[in-house]
């Protein structure tokens, strides 16, 4: 049975179960968590990086936390903010060298040894690595999570309206490149 | 603007909806005590760094004052001395006394005075003065040469 939200928060308070409302958080939330970053980060490690760096940076303002949004908001929007910003930093360094990310991740798919999917989804891998990052982004929370427009509205702070137009053109793209057999 | 229907994607073009990754074995299970570890090594590296902080910021204040009174105390004695010819002048006046009092020791007092009251460079000084007991008699030659 899975933890509730109001009992992490109110053991949170508590300073001698800190670190049990930690265990019952983690608990929760981390598969989820794992799971969103890794879709967009690719690379296991970097996302066992990322996942470490939510739950600190979660743990460190968990005090602050004004119940404005559900726990499970907060932590997608932490989770997602990390991993743009690990994206941006990733091309910023990238810019020096002859590289760009989107190859750099497609040769991951190509040889990691944690990919398990068939042909069919590689391609479709290599694909979304082709679109914007929101766009991905948008893509994935929809289409492997199956997250509701108004989830994933109150998660990226974008209008309903916007993430449906995102996941239409991702959609169209994905289409005319396997039409066009660009992978 | 078309309607994307996800049922309608065709699993031919995307795949099927399971998310193509795994992760090492065991690698969620143990995840908690990781990071458990992780956070306690990091709230004990705060701590540490607290009570650091905390000792600086007791010391501080003192260490403020007791500099100050050295820049105080530094300006009170070295500033007067930078600021002012004092040392010089004494340095320069204690050195021609020296010299005068020197003089007074083989030269008469009339040509002392008249040294003192013409300056070195109008004295016109006789081939048997005293003062020409320093130069060889080469320099003494180029000397009455001159004049």
């Amino acid at each position: 049975m899975q933890p509730d939200d109001k009992e992490i928060l109110y053991l949170a308070q508590k300073v001698n179960k800190k670190n049990e409302a930690l265990a019952l958080l983690m608990k929760k939330y981390k598969e989820r968590l794992y799971w969103h970053i890794r879709k967009m980060i690719i690379v296991h490690e970097d996302a066992d990086d990322l996942l470490q760096n939510t739950f600190m940076k979660a743990w460190k303002h968990i005090g602050n936390f004004r119940g404005d949004a559900s726990l499970y908001t907060w932590l997608y929007r932490i989770a997602t903010n990390e991993t743009l910003n690990y994206i941006n930093k990733k091309k910023e360094g990238l810019l020096h060298e002859d590289a760009d990310i989107e190859t750099m991740l497609g040769n991951k798919v190509e040889s990691d040894p944690l990919f398990t999917g068939d042909e069919i989804q590689k391609r479709l891998q290599k694909c979304l690595l082709a679109l914007p990052e929101k766009q991905r982004l948008v893509f994935n929370m929809k289409y492997f999570d199956d997250m509701t427009y108004e989830q994933m509205s109150d998660i990226l702070g974008t209008s309903v309206g916007a993430l449906k137009a995102s996941y239409f053109h991702a959609v169209r793209k994905i289409e005319a490149f396997i039409k066009n057999e660009v992978f | 603007m078309n309607r994307v229907n996800v049922k309608a994607m065709s699993e031919e073009l995307f795949g099927n909806k399971k998310c193509p990754f795994e992760v090492p074995e065991n690698y969620f299970g143990d995840f908690e005590s990781r990071m458990l570890k992780k956070m306690e090594a990091a709230s004990a590296t705060e701590t540490a760094g607290d009570k650091v902080g905390s000792v600086i910021s007791v010391v501080k204040p003192w260490l403020a004052m007791a500099a100050s009174f050295v820049i105080i105390a530094l300006m009170y004695y070295q500033v007067p001395k930078l600021f002012s010819d004092d040392a010089d002048i004494s340095q320069s006046v204690s050195g021609e006394e020296e010299f005068i009092n020197s003089l007074a020791l083989i030269v008469d007092e009339k040509d002392i005075s008249e040294f003192i009251l013409t300056g070195d460079a109008n004295v016109v000084l006789a081939p048997d003065s005293v003062f020409f007991g320093t130069f060889s008699e080469e320099e003494l030659a180029a000397i009455t040469y001159f004049e």
